[in-house]
């Protein structure tokens, strides 16, 4: 038991730095899928076809490959045609791609999910098309989006994990690496397991709170 | 103030509308009558260019409606509209609800607005509701925040779509005095989509009917709807003055 907990102690600061590249990663591309997804629900919702069209086959593109391929796609091919990116920064911009495909459609969905009525009530004070947004289908669309939101965030804070195909050493690499060199497949995976509840327990129970607090129209 | 010259309007290959001449001038009160699916509600939504039209033309004074030119933002800030379903912001106080068009869309100062707005509510008799949320009003003073809320726009003329159609009985009442009020204390414009014959009686200068996509009849409110000529005109009466 004395050689477990030391054992464990030992592991720790090693697999706290993988924490942290987990969360700085799971971060950064949180802040790139949701930008994008907002672009990519603006332009299907614009009700331009020239627009709309584009992103739906952009969108349905990214959807339908894998995670590990999108990220060896960038990480292996891009730089062959010159553009050289780090593993942490081909990461981040393959989940987020992937995400903001998700994350446009939750969007999406918000948005079109606001009562038509609401749109026209803009419309009968003279809103134009961008104050109407902002003003009256963003603020009502983020509450209707808000649930799947947060399965989308925890959903990719656990995906996040693979991006140890392309050697960022978050998380779950450092358990592997760990694990190959000490044997102690128990105590590592254990750790790693608790340390990723550690993120996703306190996540999915602030996503309820908010649902409770902000997601019913008042 | 608001004219329609022959104008159509249909939906696919539906004719909704099939040549109306109709006019509304300054200070006016005119009710709007028909049977359902006659096109009544969008006649009116004609107007600020919620539906766009195919043929003639409709004229708010000097400027051309056309849903899709820039310009029908600035005749929506003239013309404004109650629905029939209220429509308020739901995320918004009343307060907020009333003051949002001039703050963001007329670019007024908000200090300005806030008087203008409660002064607004306590004119539709809302004065204890300002700070209350839209789901915590009853649908009758919903729709009178939804008048102070076009009249803080400061238009020349409303436009009412059926506004108590959505109403319990009882809360028709307060809705439909509020409205007399601005007809009469204030000489508004107001084109009125409405089942509430005695209102019309009561209230407008002038009643138009619709049957069909067509102005059937028209005429001063009173002489119209005791003694009205079309065929029509009279079936439609006897049937919603006496149901079954």
């Amino acid at each position: 038991m004395d050689s477990l907990v030391s054992r464990a102690e030992s592991y720790w600061p090693i697999l706290v730095s993988g924490l942290w590249l987990t969360i700085a990663v799971t971060v950064a591309a949180l802040v790139l899928s949701t930008v994008l997804g907002l672009v990519w629900a603006m332009l299907r919702t614009s009700g331009v076809p020239a627009l709309a069209r584009p992103t739906r086959v952009i969108v349905e593109f990214l959807r339908g490959i894998p995670i590990l391929v999108v990220l060896f796609y960038i990480y292996f091919v891009m730089p062959e045609i010159g553009i050289d990116l780090t593993a942490f920064q081909a990461g981040v911009i393959g989940l987020g791609l992937t995400y903001s495909c998700y994350i446009g459609e939750t969007f999406r969905a918000g948005i079109e999910a606001v009562d038509p009525g609401q749109i026209e009530a803009a419309k009968s004070i003279g809103m134009r098309r961008g104050l109407t947004m902002r003003r009256v289908i963003l603020p009502q669309a983020f509450r209707i989006v808000l649930p799947p939101y947060g399965n989308n965030l925890v959903m990719l804070l656990k995906d996040s994990s693979q991006v140890s195909v392309i050697s960022v050493a978050e998380l779950t690499m450092q358990g592997k690496m760990l694990a190959s060199s000490t044997f102690d497949n128990i105590t590592v995976f254990t750790m790693v397991a608790l340390l990723y509840l550690c993120l996703t327990i306190p996540l999915n129970l602030c996503m309820s709170y908010l649902e409770a607090n902000f997601g019913r129209a008042r | 103030m608001i004219r329609f010259e022959q104008m159509r309007k249909s939906f696919g290959t539906h004719a909704v509308l099939r040549g109306i001449d109709a006019e509304v001038n300054r200070g006016e009160v005119v009710c709007l009558i028909g049977p359902s699916g006659s096109g009544k509600s969008t006649m009116l939504r004609c107007i600020n260019g919620l539906e766009p039209y195919q043929g003639g033309r409709v004229m708010i004074g000097d400027t051309l409606v056309d849903a899709s030119r820039p310009t029908i933002h600035d005749i929506r800030t003239r013309v404004s509209m109650v629905f029939q379903r209220f429509n308020l912001f739901p995320n918004r106080t009343a307060l907020e609800n009333v003051m949002e068009g001039p703050i963001y869309v007329l670019k007024e100062k908000p200090a300005d607005v806030r008087e203008r707005a409660s002064a607004l509510l306590r004119r539709v008799g809302l004065e204890e509701k300002m700070q209350a949320y839209p789901a915590s009003l009853s649908g009758g003073q919903q729709q009178r925040v939804a008048i102070a809320r076009a009249l803080a726009m400061r238009p020349e003329a409303i436009l009412f779509d059926e506004p108590t159609s959505a109403l319990d009985p009882e809360m028709v009442g307060e809705v439909l005095s509020v409205m007399q009020g601005l007809a009469e204390e204030e000489d508004m414009t107001m084109l009125v989509v409405t089942h509430e014959i005695q209102f019309a009686r009561e209230v407008a200068s002038r009643v138009l009917f619709l049957d069909d996509g067509l102005i059937a009849e028209e005429g001063p409110a009173r002489e119209l709807l005791q003694h009205p000529k079309n065929e029509r005109t009279q079936d439609f009466l006897r049937r919603v003055t006496h149901p079954v």
